[in-house]
């Protein structure tokens, strides 16, 4: 059996994956990836989606899902996710009116408490895809750990962005190691230079412009995160990649990366 | 219109109670009021304890249990209130390492969700009870719109301190309005005096850690119900306009009278209020 799975987030090559999402599954096939997380199902029936993972021999583990999606059509994601075969559904909280910090996070917080238990009903493991905003602190901690705390435990669990955590000048590894256990998807996302608000450490040259880089080929320790992922039981490791490096092909950099993590010998 | 209950906590009477529970009991009996609030049963056997309220008649509503004693078995607090048959469980009090604000309040906050839904669960409901400490700022709103925000209506109610609401700045009845339809309960708790900067109410009755001596409180002292500077009748117009159905009547400390002597006035006071509105 394999250590951990590799996978990709589908938002990496966005553009492709809205053209033609069978011809970029079957591209990310071909580069070895063993799974993919979706962000919505690009305006496919789940069926149509289902069948096309089924053709290339592609698991879709995931999908990222923007918290007013998941609000307003709860039960339809859920059914559609079961469709699909996703085991997890990943938060996102990007509205600055409900976001840790302002009033609205409350009734947001009691929201996703309500859509991680319908979700564990239907055998989906809600995930909090955090960026840089939930390490602000709340009630005497970072807003990131507030929510882990505060929602019961098993019903979320974070799905950790090591650019996010290092941006805000965290160690991944240590974020990782925190939620042993609870980890399941860890987002590997490499990155060089230095960006407005980011935090920076020793060593790091600021004066490098920054850009997205494929994995290992960045700023990230990326061996101890894989390490790291292994060791807190993590179950899939996810290539994300904001935009390509150099302007170039999402494809090229999603090579680069899986090259990186088959030697590494995963 | 259903008819609007008086409640007494019976913690405002506590040595009384702790010498002589049926005794006591029967005295509020007999002053008018329709149910009591416990906070603790002073020893005594929960099913003795109904026994005391079939005799004298008196509706048990709501028992203050502490945090710490629901951490510590949650079960058995559910099992002794079914015992007594009160309908509400109230978290009366949070210490300054569980409050909100502090490091602990997100764990605060699950387990006032697990254990709101498990007394659900057992057909009763659970109630928060404010002091003026969660009127702190927690992600750009008070701490305790914060708890009521994050926790869904079915399994957490406000019970409404209007001493320390006003004590924090803010209006009781606005804020018995605010959480209309679910403020089952009201705590009705008058007083004199204002919030001075380092000085702490609580250490007037005991229950919190404080530099301050009792004697530099002395500008703030608690009263019977319509004997202070609360605007009593708007309250209770708000409360009963927002569904309460019962004002229950709290004086943690009464000076220069017996709190039982302070419980007929207060009892009084309020009947009146009822009967004009």
């Amino acid at each position: 059996m394999k250590k951990i799975m590799l996978g990709y987030q589908l938002l990496s090559c966005y553009k492709q994956a809205s053209e033609n999402l069978y011809d970029a599954l079957k591209q990310i096939k071909e580069l070895g990836y063993d799974g993919v997380e979706f962000i919505g199902f690009f305006g496919h029936e789940a069926v149509e989606v289902r069948a096309m993972l089924d053709e290339l021999g592609l698991v879709g583990m995931s999908t990222l899902m923007p918290f007013p999606n998941l609000k307003d059509d709860l039960y339809k994601i859920i059914n559609d996710c079961r469709i699909v075969g996703c085991k997890y559904i990943a938060i996102l909280l990007m509205d600055p009116a409900l976001i840790p910090g302002s009033a609205g996070f409350a009734s947001a917080l009691r929201d996703i408490i309500h859509m991680a238990g319908v979700a564990r009903e239907a055998g989906i493991q809600l995930l909090y895809h955090h960026h840089g905003w939930e390490f602000g602190e709340l009630s005497g901690k970072p807003a990131l750990d507030f929510m882990m705390e505060a929602v019961s435990e098993g019903l979320l669990w974070p799905e950790i962005d090591c650019y996010w955590v290092k941006n805000a000048g965290c160690d991944p590894v240590e974020y990782i190691k925190k939620y042993s256990g609870r980890c399941d998807i860890i987002h590997l996302k490499d990155y060089v230079g230095y960006r407005d608000g980011a935090v920076m450490f020793e060593g790091e040259d600021e004066s490098v412009p920054f850009e997205f880089k494929p994995v290992g080929h960045g700023w990230q320790d990326t061996p101890a995160t894989i390490e790291a992922g292994i060791a807190a039981g993590a179950k899939w490791l996810v290539v994300e990649q904001d935009a390509p490096s150099n302007g170039s092909d999402p494809m090229s950099d999603a090579r680069a990366s899986i090259e990186y993590l088959k030697n590494y010998g995963l | 219109m259903k008819k609007t209950m008086i409640g007494y906590q019976v913690y405002s009477a506590r040595d009384d109670a702790a010498k002589d529970l049926l005794g006591t009991l029967k005295s509020l009996k007999a002053m008018g009021y329709d149910g009591v609030e416990f906070a603790g049963f002073y020893g005594i056997d929960p099913k003795v304890v109904k026994e005391y309220l079939d005799e004298t008649g008196l509706v048990a509503i709501s028992h203050h249990v502490p945090f710490a004693a629901m951490r510590e078995d949650i079960f058995k607090v559910i099992y002794e209130n079914k015992t007594i048959g009160c309908k509400y469980i109230a978290i009366p009090f949070l210490d300054d390492e569980t409050r909100p604000g502090s490091a602990g309040f997100a764990e605060t906050l699950k387990d006032i969700y697990r254990f709101g839904k498990l007394i659900k669960e057992a057909g009763m409901q659970l109630l928060y009870h404010n002091h003026d400490f969660e009127f702190c700022k927690v992600s750009d709103q008070y701490g305790l719109d914060f708890m009521y925000d994050a926790v869904p209506e079915c399994i957490l109610q406000t019970e409404i301190d209007c001493c320390w609401v006003k004590y924090a700045g803010e209006d009781p009845a606005e804020y018995v309005r605010k959480y209309a339809g679910r403020c089952d309960l009201v705590h009705l708790k008058d007083y004199v005096g204002r919030k001075e900067a380092g000085k702490n109410p609580y250490a007037l009755i005991g229950v919190d850690k404080d530099t301050a001596s009792a004697d530099e409180g002395v500008a703030f002292e608690f009263r019977p119900v319509g004997y202070g500077c609360q605007d009593i009748p708007s309250i209770i117009k708000a409360g009963q306009e927002s569904g309460a159905e019962w004002f229950i009547v709290e004086q943690d400390l009464s000076i220069g009278r017996t709190p039982l002597e302070a419980a007929k006035m207060s009892v009084e006071y309020v009947r009146g209020v009822l009967a004009n509105n």
